[in-house]
């Protein structure tokens, strides 16, 4: 299935403005040099 | 029309919930272990409840951001699997961009949008925005057993997409 279109910049101006009231600042988040590197996905395995 | 098909209130409640759900996961971080085994979607699986306290513990980050999706999307409003579109019983970073919509402006970012990291079109990582600090999305990724943690949404200097489901 190909991807779907883009959102429409003004189609989700609600959401935006709801989520910009209700959504608690989540606090500063961890220093990325902390973290060890991801270690990838299940792949197409993943797809089954 | 949204993505998902739900209406304005709707939609707020499943980015809470999914939300909800991320953070439970953060949380729990010593109890959830990074896999790319078989058990991954049990939290789907099992209909693992976030707002009881419930989280699977054997996920990598396809399955996090999934189950976090289907708390609202599945488990409350009880939509087809438009995340990955494998009946909620499966998925990787490939079937997230597949399907849902790239949200192409930051500015339009919201929480319950997952990041997509590395080389199109299967992409490699993904993780799950939950807010903004200092203006800048963040995001709660899990990529490694000593995760989930939360970060920049650009930790990575690979983001790809950025995608809506809700």
């Amino acid at each position: 299935m190909p991807p779907t279109e883009p959102v429409d910049d003004d189609a989700y101006a609600d959401d935006v403005a709801d989520d910009g009231i209700t959504a608690e600042d989540p606090g500063p988040p961890t220093d990325p040099k902390a973290v060890p590197p991801d270690q990838g996905d299940a792949g197409e395995a993943g797809a089954k | 029309m949204s993505v998902s098909g739900l209406n304005r209130q709707q939609r707020h409640i499943a980015r809470e919930l999914a939300t909800q759900a991320a953070y439970l996961s953060l949380h729990h971080a010593p109890a959830v272990h990074y896999s790319q085994g078989p058990a991954r979607f049990d939290g789907i699986k099992h209909h693992l409840i976030a707002a009881k306290g419930q989280f699977p513990t054997e996920l990598d980050c396809s399955a996090s951001v999934t189950w976090w999706l289907a708390q609202g999307l599945l488990f409350r409003f009880k939509l087809p699997d438009i995340v990955n579109g494998a009946k909620w019983m499966a998925g990787y970073t490939g079937t997230l961009a597949q399907h849902g919509r790239e949200v192409i402006h930051l500015r339009n970012v919201i929480r319950g949008d997952a990041v997509l990291y590395g080389p199109a079109p299967t992409y490699e990582h993904t993780a799950m925005v939950v807010g903004h600090h200092n203006g800048k999305p963040v995001v709660i990724s899990h990529g490694s057993e000593p995760g989930p943690f939360l970060l920049p949404f650009d930790y990575r200097g690979d983001v790809g997409q950025i995608r809506r489901y809700i």
